[in-house]
């Protein structure tokens, strides 16, 4: 996918200008922290969800630790279990292993579930000018398939399209004649009908994975609408990409994360697909692909081990920071300009691409703490975007402006007496431009921070000297 | 940080890149983590703790039900089989205009008393266009409401996911507690099992528009459950 992250201030300003989308991000945050809530509640409390956070980590700090011994384990026993499993070091050369399958097999309709790593790849566009005929169908990736778009949000990609806009999308692109689309369920239906041919039609089927067993060589995918298992069950050519970090030692392991990867995604306590595949099919079975292949990728994350940012590797793809992140509700999806937004956009984009072309995301975060607390596999997202700033203005990839703004700061706060003589002017001015109003809604190279809100005026003297006045 | 992507694309042989691609992740994961002793990571993983979390109390039948009504399935019971055909009888014709079923070649479903219920099943794969699906669970999950089908002869995974709804029988002494209780089947560790296992906790169903929950997005629009078995007291 080709990254535009480096806009993000443009892009972020572009989506705060709509506000008919920005109800659509306000739904999604009324809607989320309660639904976790309820998921907290079915633990058992705080307390209880807490142990089993602790309780998860503790697992895969260990299948981290020991990811080489791991992986090798699940490729031996995918192996004998009749998969061909490959390597891809990088993006395009997942793309490459796909296509030679692809090719391999005479595939020529390719039907695909929900997964990021795709997304990060960018397959669809290469099977597309290979000549291959490909279409998603997790709904939310078909409404932005069918409108050109990209993923918005890593669990409901669509969720930035409004149901007016996907009845239009609709009327669009099926050419079905009069009918009614009114309610949700008319769309969903429709969608149900168009896809069910491209289903039953596809020479291959795609889809990502939620996690590896190495004892057992079983891939974890867990869905709702069943679209996922469609694509494995139905189609003679099955193709499993997912990344090198998400192998589990045993069945307990996964099934420990699945508890808490499906609360804080949706605040069910399990999906209503949860399955688990370890190859083609085996003697007399009557359905099931008749080849599989898993196609591994590294893309930077083995980099990522015993460094600064190794915990990022914990991140189970929930969400959950996205639904409980200020900037995330502002700004929207698209304005991190990669495939990954949010906090852990904010931290995993700079990573898997570079902080050169990704500059603005470690600055996207207010630091107010939510995303780690809502984080099921604890990782301290706050800390990381805030050592990836430090990384960014150390290497100088900061603005030279800011950079000088910082400097200047630095230098007056190591001057005591000259920073409180400093402030005592900026009161002076402050409190004379705003005369008796008591806020300020003008001031001088601030007009984009004044736009939404006031300043209200600084009180008389500093924190400092009223302290001093009260000492003496 | 940043890095030079490495341009290697499909040579004339494409197991060459394959080999080294596998090679040179394999070399850096391995030399990343710490000396790999297999004993050692062995007597690690046998220390971690076990997870208690949702065990749950009370019954497990009624939470087994209680998990299933709230993912938006149907429960019923039935005391033996011809009850149980007879419930079956009773689901289908309430939404359907027709008596047929499509089953796996389960042998417990193959000795049901169908024609008590006057319906007519179809051993098989489920095609496009099948209305209703019967299928027999290997266990049922009461910690998240949900039914364990392996995916073989018996149970065809199509079965699970082409027809419009879905029927599974479950034996109520089949109801296990906790998740991890599904894997207690050493076929399942073998690779000589089924080659697959799908648990099904609800009908399908999507949020994907405005976050409104529609039931019926790609699978089965409606998912009833029956608990085969005479129930503890009678």
């Amino acid at each position: 996918m080709e990254q535009r992250s480096n806009a993000f201030i443009e892009l972020a300003s572009e989506a705060i200008a709509e506000p008919e989308k920005a109800i659509y991000r306000s739904a999604l945050g009324a809607a989320m922290p309660p639904l976790r809530n309820t998921a907290v509640a079915q633990f058992g409390g705080d307390e209880a969800f807490d142990a089993l956070r602790r309780n998860v980590r503790e697992r895969r700090r260990h299948s981290t630790a020991h990811l080489g011994y791991y992986l090798e384990q699940f490729v031996a026993r995918a192996r004998e279990n009749g998969n061909t499993v490959h390597f891809a070091r990088s993006g395009s050369e997942l793309n490459d292993h796909v296509l030679a399958i692809c090719h391999a097999a005479k595939v020529q309709r390719v039907i695909k579930g929900k997964s990021m790593v795709t997304e990060e790849t960018g397959l669809n566009q290469a099977l597309a000018d290979a000549g291959l005929n490909v279409r998603e169908t997790d709904l939310g990736e078909y409404i932005i398939q069918e409108a050109g778009e990209t993923p918005s949000h890593i669990v409901g990609p669509a969720l930035h399209k409004t149901p007016d806009d996907i009845r239009q999308l609709f009327f669009e692109r099926h050419d079905l004649g009069d009918r009614d689309l009114d309610r949700p369920e008319d769309m969903v239906a429709e969608a149900r009908a168009v896809l069910r041919q491209e289903f039953l039609a596809a020479d291959a089927g795609i889809i990502g994975s939620n996690g590896l067993i190495a004892s057992t060589g079983h891939t974890m995918l867990v869905t709702n609408e069943g679209n996922g298992d469609l694509c494995v069950n139905l189609p003679r050519v099955l193709i499993i990409c997912t990344t090198i970090d998400r192998v589990f030692p045993r069945p307990e392991d996964a099934m420990a994360m699945l508890r808490l990867l499906v609360r804080s995604t949706t605040g069910q306590p399990v999906t209503s697909y949860t399955s688990f595949y370890q190859g083609p099919r085996r003697g007399d079975d009557e359905d099931g692909p008749l080849e599989t292949h898993l196609v591994l990728l590294d893309n930077g994350r083995s980099e990522l081990l015993q460094g600064p940012y190794e915990e990022m590797l914990q991140c189970l793809r929930c969400g959950a920071c996205l639904n409980h992140c200020p900037v995330y509700m502002n700004a929207g999806g698209h304005a991190y300009g990669w495939v990954y937004p949010g906090p852990m956009g904010s931290v995993l984009t700079p990573l898997l691409t570079s902080l050169e072309t990704s500059a603005p995301l470690p600055d996207a975060c207010t630091g107010c703490g939510r995303c780690a607390e809502v984080c099921p596999a604890l990782i301290p997202l706050p800390d990381l975007i805030r050592d990836l700033r430090a990384e960014k203005h150390a290497r100088g990839v900061t603005a030279r402006r800011w950079r000088l703004g910082m400097a200047l700061h630095a230098w007056l706060a190591r001057h005591p007496r000259l920073y409180q003589h400093t402030t005592a002017i900026g009161i002076w001015l402050l409190r004379r431009m705003a005369g008796r109003r008591g806020v300020l809604k003008r001031l001088p190279l601030a007009g984009g921070w004044l736009k939404s809100r006031d300043l209200p005026v600084p009180p008389e003297s500093s924190f400092l000297a009223s302290h001093r006045e009260r000492l003496s | 940080m940043s890095r030079e992507s490495p341009n290697v694309h499909q040579a004339e042989n494409p197991g060459e890149t394959l080999d080294d691609a596998e090679k040179i992740i394999m070399a850096r994961l391995r030399g990343a983590g710490s000396r790999d002793n297999p004993e050692l990571i062995a007597r690690q993983l046998a220390e971690l703790p076990a997870t208690d979390a949702a065990a749950g109390s009370g019954d497990v039948v009624e939470r087994f039900r209680e998990r299933l009504i709230n993912s938006g399935a149907s429960v019923a019971t039935a005391s033996d089989r011809r009850e149980a055909v007879l419930e079956i009888s009773r689901f289908v014709s309430a939404r359907h205009a027709q008596r047929r079923v499509v089953t796996g070649h389960d042998a417990r479903l193959a000795a049901l008393p169908w024609r008590d219920g006057g319906l007519l099943p179809r051993f098989g794969s489920a095609a496009d266009g099948d209305a209703v699906a019967v299928s027999w669970a290997m266990d049922g999950i009461a910690e998240t409401g949900s039914v364990v089908l392996w995916l073989d002869r018996r149970n065809p995974a199509l079965n699970n996911l082409l027809p419009d709804d879905q029927i599974i029988l479950v034996e109520r002494e089949r109801i296990q507690a906790r998740l991890e209780d599904l894997w207690h089947h050493d076929e399942l560790h073998t690779g000589h099992g089924p080659r697959g296992v799908m648990m099904i906790s609800g009908p399908s169903s999507t949020a994907d528009i405005g976050l409104h929950l529609v039931k019926g997005a790609h699978g089965p629009r409606a998912l009833h459950v029956i608990i085969v078995g005479e129930t503890e007291g009678e």
